[in-house]
Parts: structure tokens; sequence; C-alpha cells
């Protein structure tokens, strides 16, 4: 039953990741940017919440909208006015500029909230319900609610509004969305914003499934992107599915060679890369 | 008649589903100056691809020197005499004009025994010979179009090719450009090169080649001296239809 | 006096650099340089910051040939600083159960051995480009930590029982003083100061023997065009291989030497794989001008002497505590306003106006 159990956890958490993959997969596909402050954003919305929870006891499930809006708009800002400058340049520079990014956001959040553990417990934060011998933390349980609905959200707005149709537009080509009278830099800020709002949610409802700290989601970076290059860059049900794998990989890793689990990670992403570089559900353009 | 420096036979490229060269079967004689015509997508320079070791055949095999050339790597073929120019001009753009046909004098069939510094002096020879010389130490990048092309035909000559392939060399270029380089490429055939040449002008196919060999969706329809080979009539359909075919058989 | 040495030296490194000052010139700067930086530790202090520039520099020269000339920006090259270090422990560690090598032999076994590494981490990382190249090189510098830690490897009952310690103390002996006649020269301040010099004399030449080799030309022909270089006659995979393991000796030899000078491996070691030194490599190289053979040089000079003259000027503790922001806000102003680095002063006409740098932000602006 024990396995069984980590089974579950392992699917639990995947949904997690795969939400942080979508984000990740969304500014690659679109922007064809790697974003490497995505770690970032995801800790700053963990820190959001939780002192929006401690300092004026808003749950974090209730906050989650917020937390979204507050990241969306420092992403928006930071792709119109910053990351908008290098987007022709060298891979080169915009990793070192998110990379940067990232190195600031963390030393800031080390200065300003200290390096201590934090983690947001609302009243039913070690409360589970149990399926026969399996038991779900309710938090587990509203994650992958919250995922789940927001993969789904994301997938009606780019395939039946306007702004998502011009959105995989100009994923698809810049040159032509531009002459149809797409605003490029609009498009572009609005995609990242999202990105960020994806990590945001992210970042709250890992707030609650276990304690963090500034430093402590730097290795998010290259578990989003394997987790696209698993399931395959445009793809949504592959960033789901490549969330759900490595979902199960993090749990049976942390348990039998935690302290390789990166290495395990690694090893698969290079397998990939190798063997089927386009992943296992990707394909041209954004779906 | 001289032999075969390159022998294709049966020659076959697919790429998924599609089939980009079909069954080509033809030889360049050595020291002659071989046309490869068609209409775009016709496959040419899958074939040049095939020959220089980028696109691996996927049916057939291609002899150079006797020496069949199926599984080596670019970087092999270009040491044992092969040399190609890109439709495409791409120079090493942070280089001086001549530290990129040095790569050439170093890396190509003469490459081996060279050193760096002699090599440079192999640069300046064939700077010389493609009329660049001047512009030895400028940046590659700094070269309007016409130069570039010569930049690029400099590099392929400083790999001392028995065999050198031209990939639309004359796209690109006005009048007299193209007569200067169609001396050029006369003064590179005088020195013993074999050459084949990727063309759509007709006054170059005409002017300089000894033969051509005709390609169209991927398969061979015709090869014989350019007089024969103009007034072809599958040729003539192929690149303008069949109404105009049938105008010109009548007349 | 430290800071006057690094100003100095970073004018005479910029001097040797300049293409358009007459040779000999170039010469008595470099001869200069380097004899500035040999008496250096007779006329300061402390020689730590100095030390810790020379260092830099040799890992940053070993950066500069795999993502300089190659064009292939590796981001992991701290894994093999790290490794560098604490094999070069395993070796010369006096503890029981270690060979107690001298660092002769010592750290260039080390060197050797991450090389090898990295040559068998190459072959399969290389034959990706681009983003995939670069995140998975990132991958490496996460993942190798770890491999360190590994039981089944270097665990008690592993294939290397206990090389890097096993759980206890790793160590290296303490450098011993130098006694010249009737003078002793203070370890630290001397001897251990000597074997970063080294390792920065050692980058450099390297990098100046393969600018000029075909090897050298056979890279940057890769960066610019690699197709191109390929149907040229350049074996592609083998160079870029090379270069790669190249960069890993770099970054090993400054990684055993800095390793050396902390001593103790086991609480101090983490940190010699942390992000700031990850970045730390490739800021270096893009101040100073990424791809060229004084670039790591200049580089490694302003930003040390950055450090140095902020130091001087605020107060310690609470220099040392914004420390990592401020380094992170460096890097993004010169990905911003610089990324051709100080040699896009040096190295062409371009002249020193605020111009520049505006130019510069907007320069790919899509």
């Amino acid at each position: 039953m024990d396995f069984v159990q980590h089974i579950l956890n392992g699917l639990l958490q995947g949904c997690i990741l795969a939400l942080i993959g979508l984000g990740f997969s969304l500014v690659w596909g679109i922007l064809n940017i790697i974003n490497l402050a995505h770690a970032a954003f995801i800790m700053l919305a963990a820190y959001v919440t939780y002192f929006l929870w401690s300092l004026a006891g808003i749950d974090p499930f209730i906050s989650l909208p917020l937390t979204m809006a507050v990241l969306f708009g420092l992403g928006y800002i930071l792709q119109r006015y910053v990351i908008n400058l290098v987007m022709g340049a060298t891979i080169l520079t915009t990793f070192l500029l998110t990379f940067g990014f990232e190195s600031l956001l963390v030393n800031l959040a080390l200065r300003l909230f200290s390096a201590d553990t934090r983690q947001t417990k609302p009243i039913y934060a070690n409360a589970s319900f149990s399926i026969g011998p399996l038991y779900v933390p309710y938090t587990q349980l509203g994650a992958v609610v919250v995922a789940l609905l927001l993969t789904y959200l994301l997938y009606l707005f780019l395939d039946h509004t306007r702004t998502g149709s011009s959105i995989r537009a100009v994923g698809q080509d810049r040159v032509a969305a531009r002459l149809m009278g797409i605003d490029i830099g609009r498009t572009y800020a609005l995609t990242f914003g999202i990105g960020a709002a994806l990590a945001a949610a992210s970042g709250t409802l890992l707030s609650t499934t276990s304690g963090f700290a500034p430093n402590g989601f730097s290795a998010f970076n290259v578990l989003a992107f394997s987790v696209v290059v698993l399931g395959g860059l445009g793809s949504i049900p592959g960033a789901l599915l490549g969330g759900l794998v490595f979902g199960l990989v993090y749990e049976f890793g942390g348990t039998y060679v935690l302290s390789q689990r990166d290495v395990v990670i690694f090893a698969i992403l290079i397998l990939v890369l190798v063997l089927r570089p386009t992943g296992l559900l990707g394909r041209e353009g954004y779906r | 008649m001289s032999s075969p420096i390159l022998e294709v036979r049966g020659a076959a490229k697919r790429f998924g589903g599609v089939a980009a060269v079909q069954d080509v079967t033809f030889e360049v004689n050595s020291g002659e100056i071989l046309g490869l015509i068609g209409p775009n997508g016709a496959g040419k320079t899958t074939l040049v691809n095939m020959v220089t070791g980028v696109a691996s055949p996927t049916r057939g095999s291609i002899v150079f020197e006797g020496r069949p050339l199926a599984g080596l790597r670019p970087h092999q073929i270009g040491r044992m005499g092969i040399a190609r120019t890109f439709q495409v001009v791409r120079p090493f753009a942070n280089l001086t004009v001549l530290e990129n046909v040095a790569v050439g004098a170093m890396y190509g069939a003469g490459g081996a025994r060279r050193s760096a510094a002699s090599a440079m002096r192999a640069a300046e020879e064939v700077l010389d010979f493609v009329h660049l010389l001047p512009r030895r130490d400028d940046p590659a990048e700094s070269l309007p179009i016409a130069g570039r092309k010569r930049l690029e035909l400099a590099k392929a000559l400083a790999m001392e090719p028995r065999l050198l392939l031209l990939d639309e060399v004359m796209a690109g270029l006005r009048g007299v450009e193209i007569d200067q380089a169609m001396d050029l490429v006369r003064a590179i055939s005088a020195r013993g090169i074999t050459l084949l040449i990727i063309e759509h002008v007709m006054k170059v196919i005409t002017g300089v080649c000894n033969r051509v060999v005709v390609l169209d969706y991927g398969r061979k329809i015709a090869e014989g001296t350019p007089a024969q080979v103009t007034t072809d009539p599958a040729v003539i359909e192929a690149y303008l239809g069949k109404r105009y075919a049938q105008a010109h058989r009548s007349t | 006096m430290n800071l006057l040495i690094f100003v100095v030296g970073t004018g005479l490194a910029i001097i040797a650099a300049r293409p358009l000052s007459p040779p000999r010139l170039r010469r008595a700067a470099t001869t200069a340089l380097i004899a500035l930086m040999v008496i250096a530790p007779f006329i300061t202090s402390s020689t730590s910051i100095l030390f810790d520039a020379l260092t830099a520099m040799c890992i940053a020269y070993g950066w500069n040939i795999i993502g300089g000339f190659a064009g292939y920006a590796a981001f992991g090259n701290v894994a093999y600083l790290g490794l560098g270090a604490f094999v070069a422990a395993g070796f010369m560690s006096r503890q029981p159960g270690h060979l107690a090598w001298p660092w002769f032999v010592g750290i260039p076994l080390a060197v050797v051995i991450v090389s090898l590494i990295a040559g068998a981490v190459g072959i399969v990382v290389l034959r990706l480009r681009g983003h995939y190249f670069s995140i998975a090189t990132l991958g490496v510098g996460v993942a190798m930590p770890q491999v360190i830690t590994s039981d089944a490897a270097f665990g008690s009952h592993g294939l290397f029982p206990n090389f890097f310690g096993g759980g206890l103390p790793l160590n290296f002996p303490l450098a011993d003083d130098i006694r010249v006649g009737g003078a002793v020269l203070d370890a630290d301040r001397f001897f251990l100061y000597g074997l970063g010099l080294g390792t920065a004399l050692a980058g450099w030449t390297i990098t100046r023997l393969l600018a000029r080799s075909k090897f050298g030309y056979g890279l940057v022909a890769i960066r610019e065009n690699e197709e191109a270089a390929e149907v040229m006659g350049v074996n592609t995979t083998i160079s870029k291989v090379l270069a790669y393991m190249l960069s890993a000796a770099l970054a090993a030899l400054g990684g055993a030497v800095i390793g050396y000078k902390l001593t103790n491996m086991t609480t101090e070691a983490e940190a010699l794989f942390s992000t700031t030194n990850n970045l730390q490599m490739i800021i270096i190289c893009l101040i100073g001008g990424v791809g060229t053979l004084w670039g790591p040089w200049i580089g490694a000079f302003i930003l040390f002497g950055l450090q140095e003259g902020l130091r001087v000027v605020s107060s310690s503790a609470e220099f040392l505590a914004w420390q990592g922001v401020i380094f992170a806000l460096l890097v993004v102003l010169v990905v911003l306003f610089l990324p051709r680095g100080v040699m896009l002063f040096v190295a062409t006409r371009t002249r020193l106006t605020w111009r520049v740098f505006a130019r510069n932000l907007v320069a790919h602006r899509v």
C-alpha cells in the first residue's frame, strides 16, 4: 500500500509540476525565450501567499487570484520594458538576462525575508481524507483541482478567444502576425504575464504543500524544462503528461535516492533530448 | 574522353514521405564543367548535399575518384577534395576576409600538412586569384553581395578541391558581375578543377558548361550539351509547361 | 593597495589588448603586467582578493573557450570547478585512508581526471545546440554536487570508498610557509597566491596559443557557421568536445587551487557549486569581451576591482550582506548595456560616450 500511496503522491505533485511546465512552455513556445526567472516568480508568489496568510489571515486558495494578478503585472512590465529589449539578441544574452533576474530576485528575497523556512498552513493544512488505505491531504487535493482547472482555462483561452489566437499567431509567424495588425509588443508582454501568473499559481500551491526558503526553487527551472521537453513543446496535454511523469520521478526519487534525485531527472532529460527531442506529444505551433 | 571523377548511380533521397531525388544517374568527367539545372524544387541542392555528405542517400551510390562516399561525414569528404559553395551565402562574419579563406586552406585537402601561418599565405594567393586581396583585412560582413559571393568561392578554392560544386553562385548578381563571375569560373576550370554548377541563369549554362544534366521533380529528364538540352521538349515542358512545349515543337 | 593593483592592471591589460597600439608597446605592457602580479605579494598586505581574481580569471578563460570561441554557451562549468577541488582534495588529503600526494601531483591529476569526465559528458551534450545545450549543461551543474555525495560511488562500500571523505571531514593539507635564506614567506600570501597566479597565466597562455592555431580557427568557424565549417573540413564533433574538455580543465585547475586555499572541503565546499560561481565566469568574459585573449583578464580585474572598491568605501558587514544583490544587478546591467564588453571600446574605434550604451540597450529590440 505504501507503494500505491507513493504513486498517488507522485501524481498529485505531478499536477503542480505540469502547471509549472505549462507557464514555462508558453513563454518558450511563443517568445522563444527560456525564462530562468520562472523559478523566481514561483518563489515570489509563495512569499506573497505566505504573507497574505500570516499577516492578514487570508486563505491561500482565496488569495490565489490576487497573487496571480500581482505576478501577471510584474511579468507584463518586466517583459514590456526590459526583456523586450533583447528579444532579437543571442541565446546567451536572453539566458543571462533572465538568469540575472532570477539571481536578483532570490538574493533580494534572502535579504528581505531571510533564509528561514516558511510554510502556509491554513486550518486544514495537516488534514486529509482517505480513500480506503490511501490518504490525500486537502492541500494536495486543492492543488490538483486548481492545476487542472487552470490548464483547462488556458486551453479555452488559447483556442477560443481572439487574444488567445493572436498569441498563437505571433508564436507561429511573427512577421505575418504583424502584417495582420497584431501588436507584437503587447502580445509578448501579455504572454509573458500569463506565464508569470501560472508560475504564481504554482507558487501559491507549493507554499501550502511544503516548507520553502528563497533558494529552494532554482531546481524548478531544470525541472520545468524537463517537463516541457518530455511532453513536447507547444502541447498542453504534453505538459500535463510530462508533469505527471516527473511528479512520479520526483516522488520515487525522493524516497529511494533522495540525494541523487536531480541526477535522475537530468539523466532522463538527456535521454529525451538525445533520443526524441520533440518529446512525446510535441508538434508545430501551440495547441 | 577523360575518366569520370564523380559517378552518381541510382541516387535517391526521401524526406519522410517526399522523394526529393529519385533514381538519378550521371557522371562528371574529369576537367569538365557540368551544369545542373531544373525548376525550383527539382532536387538539385539535395543532390549536392548528398555528394558533400550533408545528406545521406536513401538509395544508390556516389563514388568520387573511385572511392565510395557512403557513410562518410562532410568534413571527411571536404578533406578528400570536394568543395562547395552555398546558395545562401553566410561568411564567418566576425573574421576578416583573409581569415575566412584561411580556414579553407587549413582544413581542406591541402590542410593537414599546413601550419596556420602558411595557410594564411595560401589564402592570400587565393584572394588574389578572385580579386579580393585589397579587402583582406576587412571584416567579412562588410562586403557587398558580389564580394561575398567571391569570398564564398575563395573559401572553397582554398581547400584545393579537385571537384567544386557551385550552388547558384550567380543568384543576386547583375549584368557585369555575371560576366566577371563567368570569367572566374573559366579560370578555375583552366586550373584543372572539375566543376558542377547549379544555375538558373541560362547565359551561364550556355556560355560556360560543356554538358548539362536536367532534373525535374527529383528525376533526371535530360542530359547533353547546352544546345541539345535547351531545345529538348521535355526540358521546355518542365520549365514552361505543356502548351509552350507544343508551340515550340510546331515551330 | 589592492585596488591600485587592479586599476593599474586593468590599464596595462587594455594597452596590451589594443590592436591599434604598436606591437612593442603591447609587449611591454604585457611584461609590465606580469611583473606587477609577481611582485604584488611583496607590496600588499593581503593577497586574498588578488588570489580570488586570478583563479576566477583562470576559470573564465576556460569558459571563454567553449562559450566564446566555439559559441556554445555552457551554463554548468561550475560542476567541473567543484569537482576539480574535490578530486584534488581526495588525492592530497593526509587523513587516514587517503593518498597524501603532493600538490604538483594531486592538482594536475585532478585536472586530467575532470577533463576526461567532461569529455564523456561532452560527447553526449554537444549533440545539442542553442537553448537545449545551455539547459543541458545547466543540468550538469545542478546534478554534479549530488554525484559527489552519492553513496553508491563514494560511500564506505562504494566504487571509490571514502574518496571524498565518505561522511568524515575531507581536508587539503595546510600549505607550508616557504623559507628562503633567512626570510619566511607566508603560505597564504605567497605560495597559494603564486599558485593562483599560475592558474591565471595558464589560462592566458593556452588562450594565446589557441587564438593563433588551426584548432582555434576551427572553433571560431564552428561558432560563425557550423554547417559551412563542417563541409570545409572541420571535424566539428571532435573540435567541440576538445574545447569543452579544455574549458573543464581550466575550471578544474582554478577550482583545485581555490579548494587548496579553502582547506576544509566539508563545510565550505557546497559554496563552490554556487550559482554565483556559475554566473561569475560568464560575466567576467562578458565584461571583458567574449572570445578575446584579454577579455577574461580585463573582466576579472574590473569585477574584483569593483568589489574591492565597494569594500573600501562602504562598511564591511553591510556590503557583504548585499553582495549577492549587487552582483546580480551587475549581470543585468552588463547584459543590457554592454554585451560586447569593454573590448567594444578597446578593439574598435568606438568612443566612450553615453550614446554607445543607449544604442546597445535598444540594438536588439524586435
